[in-house]
């Protein structure tokens, strides 16, 4: 469905100099620097698949999308999607995907939803049954009924979410990007925009491609995440496998009757000589542990013995904390 | 407090509009290139005007006075054209003007003092540079330069940005009634342009068509200051002009000040 | 090329639709750029009653240029006013990508976007203006007449057109260029008045890299019987074509641009 092979960005940027001066200097001037803003990208997308984009911001994610839906066109490598460089050949690629930047509208301002609608319905030459269908469809999981006759310029953040989402799904396209489609948004219209892209997903097969920071969205709804950092990518495979790859650090809080002394605990690190942190606060202790080198259930018992426990938890890595230390740089 | 001291807190927000203007030079300066094309076509204009006309005085001006007109007329409307209307209409529109009734600030000394920051802008970076250039302009065709013009210019001038602030700030508080103020502006525009003398001398009108303008505030913008500064106004039509100057500076401001009032009604009564 | 017109019908549809809506707006800012034309009018009038004739041009022969020039400008006013937009913010803002995303001609999606009924004000004034001066100067227009008549009227608003698009697409380099198509649409002020009143560096000009003064002194000499065939109606529709392919290549260069840079 969608092949990346080796794929490179560079921008080109003036050099830059202050003042007015400066200005006319700039204007003038042919130097330049170059920022590599994806550097040697590669991987393959399967039909209905949802995949999560991720990164800190300036990562690459939006140039990749870019190249991907055809506005960038790449320094090195390339790019297919569904048999076509969507950067050589833009039209024909257009009519097969969909695309919706969380920031920016792509409705049109002064018209009536319903009339985008139409609109839209002859730009990607949408049949008459096929249009009511997905119509109802849409009607139905995003609920844009309320606001359908309402021109664009008076909807709220949510409702125009809504309408630019189902703008891009009306022609049923093969691939779908979604650029942050979640910012900005509240629970409510964020599960509605989660539970449409689900569905499209499983009535049509339609293949999601989605950058966010918000990683409920992952959790939600992607089998797969690529991570990119630095232009280049860290982390390629299932939300599974990554908590496995690392997840590892993993933490227990016991809550005992009395103070505890961190002394009586520190026998509990000969259970791994690389790895364990304590902490004590008043009667709580929490152990902070590789779960590679050993277990939940070893500590456990370890502890049982030696403290008058009153309660317990185990807290494993939650996906939120893996990307923090990805980009942080900590694995 | 004070007057003075009162006068005082109005004046960060004439330094921080001159600030903003001056942040955005470049512009100013290709809109100024674009300008001084339309003063180039008029110029050409009057040239081959006068060039076809049997008589080298036309309704009473040669064609150097025409020129010293033309480049007068646009500058003086530099001064006296500032426009506040916008920056009232977005604040009625999107209700911010609602704040202004719970601040401690006079809003019609505000924009006053906005106005200003735009005037002293157009005065500094334009104005004085060109005028003495008309000055000299002025010296080489005529061999003199009346002081007494120059000063009474400078006065009448003054009482044309205090007729225009009054005038553009009622506009602006129409806005509250009216929805295309924008198509409104234009209209206006169109008016201003034709009788203020920012066009053509009003002299150019049939005598009956001068009365008309006379009874109207416009030509009070442009005009007269305009004629003052070419000596053609003297004596009692000089004083006539200047009190008809004052005239229009009460009427507007009482204007301004009716339509206030029943804004601030409105804002009142409906919560804006 | 089918689907494109009956896309665009389906936006001018649409269009009307919230004109309707909105009529009062729309009757007020027709009025306003109807009195602003209108002013011009009264200008040369005034003048008129103090000189015979403009350089060899009376009353009705300006008038007739005059309006033979608003005619295509309303046109071209009414149909790609959005090029403004291009000019303005749009690619600082990233707003520019949208285009690039529908299986539609970008250009066409731009102009497509907004239709500017002001426009109409220049069409009526320049008409108004255009017929008195024909009745007036006693022309009579035969089946040929109104055949070039129409052509250098389609002409000229492609040389209108051309000159916004290639001044636009500026931005694709610059980012924010709109004071630069605000300088060279004030170029076009020079044309209202027969061109021979002006130096010939300004002629130049007008004629070789700005080619406004096709838009309307050409031709308009053309029907007046001061102009060759030649230079009044055969180079206008040159120019035009021309024009529309230099511009179009100006904007392609500038999208390719955009396309590696992004911005």
């Amino acid at each position: 469905m969608i092949e990346v092979k080796n794929l490179r960005k560079e921008f080109k940027m003036n050099k830059k100099y202050p003042g007015f001066k400066g200005a006319i200097k700039s204007f003038f001037s042919t130097e330049y620097t170059v920022k590599t803003a994806v550097d040697d990208i590669s991987f393959n997308i399967q039909d209905g698949e949802i995949v999560g984009y991720i990164g800190a911001n300036g990562a690459g994610k939006s140039t990749t999308i870019k190249m991907m839906t055809g506005i960038l066109t790449p320094t090195v490598g390339k790019v297919i999607v569904n048999g076509v460089v969507p950067y050589e050949n833009r039209q024909k690629n257009a009519k097969d995907i969909g695309v919706v930047f969380g920031q920016k509208t792509q409705l049109w301002w002064d018209l009536p939803l319903s009339e985008t609608f139409t609109l839209l319905k002859d730009i990607y030459e949408v049949d008459d049954k096929e249009y009511k269908e997905r119509m109802d469809f849409l009607n139905e999981v995003l609920e844009l009924e309320d606001f359908m006759l309402s021109p664009v310029r008076t909807l709220s953040l949510g409702q125009r979410m809504r309408g630019d989402l189902a703008a891009a799904l009306i022609h049923n396209p093969k691939v779908v990007y979604l650029d942050e489609p979640t910012i900005g948004l509240d629970v409510v219209v964020k599960d509605n925009v989660r539970k449409a892209i689900k569905k499209m997903n499983e009535n049509y097969g339609t293949t999601f491609i989605l950058t966010t920071h918000d990683l409920t969205d992952i959790e939600e709804l992607c089998n797969r995440i690529i991570i990119i950092d630095n232009g280049r990518i860290l982390y390629d495979g299932g939300l599974r496998e990554i908590k496995s790859r690392f997840g590892y650090m993993a933490s227990i809080e016991i809550q005992t009757k009395t103070k505890v002394d961190l002394k009586e605990a520190e026998f509990i690190k000969k259970l791994d000589e690389e790895y364990i942190e304590l902490e004590a606060k008043d009667s709580k202790l929490i152990i902070k542990f590789n779960k590679n080198n050993t277990s939940t259930t070893e500590i456990t018992k370890q502890l049982m013995g030696r403290f008058d426990i009153v309660d317990f938890s185990i807290n494993e890595t939650t996906i939120e904390d893996i990307v923090k230390k990805i980009y942080k740089n900590e694995v | 407090m004070g007057k003075k001291n009162k006068l005082k807190a109005y004046l960060p927000f004439a330094i921080n509009v001159f600030q903003r203007q001056l942040s955005y030079k470049a512009n100013v300066i290709i809109f100024l290139f674009g300008e001084s094309m339309m003063l180039a076509v008029t110029y050409y204009l009057w040239r081959a005007i006068y060039g076809n006309s049997p008589d080298a005085v036309i309704k009473g001006f040669s064609l150097n006075e025409m020129i010293i007109y033309i480049l007068m007329s646009f500058l003086t409307a530099l001064m006296t054209s500032v426009d506040i209307s916008y920056d009232i209409s977005r604040e009625v529109k999107d209700g911010s003007i609602a704040i202004n009734l719970v601040r401690p600030v006079s809003y019609e000394k505000r924009m006053m003092f906005q106005a200003l920051g735009n005037v002293m802008y157009n005065f500094l970076v334009i104005f004085i540079a060109a005028f003495i250039f008309i000055n000299i302009l002025l010296y080489s065709y005529s061999g003199t330069l009346s002081i007494s013009n120059i000063l009474l210019y400078f006065l009448s001038t003054a009482l044309g940005i205090l007729i225009n602030f009054y005038y553009s700030y009622a506009f602006g508080l129409l806005s509250f009634k009216i929805t295309n103020m924008w198509g409104l502006t234009q209209i206006m525009g169109a008016i201003i342009q034709l009788l203020s003398g920012a066009l053509i001398p009003i002299a150019f009108f049939p005598n009956i068509v001068q009365k008309f303008i006379g009874l109207l505030p416009f030509s009070s913008l442009i005009y007269t200051p305009t004629m003052i500064f070419l000596g053609k106004l003297t004596g009692t039509e000089l004083v006539q002009a200047i009190v008809l100057q004052l005239m229009w500076i009460i009427i507007m401001a009482a204007i301004a000040k009716l339509l206030w009032n029943t804004l601030v009604k409105q804002l009142t009564i409906l919560g804006g | 090329m089918r689907k494109y017109i009956k896309l665009y019908k389906q936006f001018v549809k649409q269009y009307i639709k919230t004109l309707i809506e909105y009529r009062a707006d729309f009757i007020l800012g027709l009025v306003g750029f109807v009195l602003v034309q209108f002013v011009g009018v009264v200008f040369i009038g005034l003048i008129f009653n103090s000189i015979p004739e403009l350089d060899g041009w009376n009353y009705y022969e300006v008038l007739f240029i005059y309006g033979l020039a608003q005619i295509p400008r309303g046109i071209d006013h009414v149909f790609t006013d959005n090029l403004w937009i291009l000019s303005g913010s749009i690619i600082v803002e990233g707003k520019f990508d949208k285009y690039l995303v529908r299986p539609l001609n970008p250009l066409f999606q731009l102009i497509a976007e907004r239709f500017q009924p002001d426009g109409f004000g220049e069409i009526i004034i320049g008409t108004a203006l255009f017929a008195t001066a024909y009745a007036k100067l006693n022309l009579s227009f035969g089946f040929v007449e109104v055949v070039l008549l129409i052509s250098i009227i389609i002409a000229g608003s492609l040389i209108y057109t051309a000159i916004k698009l290639a001044v636009a697409s500026i931005a694709f380099w610059i980012k924010f260029g709109q004071s630069y198509l605000f300088m060279t649409y004030q170029l076009a002020g020079f044309v209202k008045y027969p061109i021979n009143i002006y130096p010939k560096a300004i002629r130049f000009l007008l004629t070789f890299i700005v080619p406004f003064a096709f838009t309307g002194y050409f031709p308009g000499a053309y029907f007046l019987g001061r102009e060759t065939i030649w230079n009044g109606i055969i180079l206008t529709c040159l120019i035009s074509i021309g024009g529309v392919f230099v511009s179009y290549f100006i904007w392609t260069k500038g999208m390719k641009r955009y396309e590696s840079s992004g911005s």
